[in-house]
């Protein structure tokens, strides 16, 4: 069958389905995890470093920016958590078929946005 | 190394870093958050454990190789068709990685030390 080429994609006519919506968000937060491995082991670093380093950490602390930003990364850790756990699963055939992909799918979204809103009242 | 970790093996590899990270990050940030919350005394005495600061240090190993893995595939989906910007992205990833793990390993040899 001949189509009339070129085709043109209208990224608003893509449906994106549950699964689809894990997936490129287990994408978004594992690049937003990459980001902040340096911040996280620069905050290793001071921690340790003695009785300055902790204090200034608790400083930073205060700052509202920097608690949305942890708050922010806790999302990005959390569903990248549970949607690798759900990959893993499925690499092993479990939870498969379309019926359980999708519940997976929705669980883990839902889990993720209900803990994005807990961090971020808690930064509040 | 791009041609060795390109197939099956980086797939394992994900798969198995996945799993240590999956199992370890709770009961650590479990206990790093509560020792946190008692103050700096607490905060120091659980790096005293050895168990901590090992399993600390796999845990840091295992997500650089992860993150070695997973924005590879990145890399390689977006920018595939370019050769030369794919070459530089990737080479520039792996020395960041190393430049984080030289890092890591200096904080978590001096904290051992201690």
């Amino acid at each position: 069958m001949n189509r009339p080429r070129p085709v043109y994609l209208n990224l608003l006519e893509f449906r994106f389905p549950a699964t689809a919506i894990t997936s490129l968000l287990h994408r978004i937060s594992g690049a937003l995890l990459f980001l902040a491995l340096p911040l996280l082991i620069y905050g290793l670093e001071c921690s340790l470093q003695g009785g300055e380093g902790f204090t200034r950490l608790q400083h930073l602390w205060k700052w509202l920016p920097v608690r949305l930003a942890v708050a922010l990364m806790s999302w990005a850790l959390l569903h990248h958590w549970l949607a690798g756990w759900r990959f893993l699963f499925i690499d092993v055939d479990m939870g498969v078929d379309i019926v359980r992909a999708r519940l997976t799918a929705r669980v883990v979204n839902a889990v993720s946005l209900v803990g994005l809103l807990v961090f971020v009242g808690i930064s509040l | 190394m791009i041609r060795q970790l390109s197939g099956l093996r980086a797939w394992v590899i994900q798969r198995l870093t996945a799993l240590y990270i999956g199992v370890v990050t709770p009961p650590l940030i479990w206990m790093l958050a509560s020792a946190w919350q008692r103050g700096e005394q607490a905060w120091h005495a659980l790096f005293a454990h050895d168990f901590v600061s090992i399993a600390l240090l796999l845990l840091f190993l295992s997500i650089l190789f992860h993150a070695w893995i997973g924005m590879r595939d990145v890399i390689l989906d977006y920018a595939g068709q370019r050769p030369g910007l794919r070459f530089i992205l990737v080479v520039a990833l792996a020395g960041w990685l190393l430049v984080l793990g030289v890092w890591i390993a200096r904080v978590m040899v001096r904290v051992m030390l201690l």
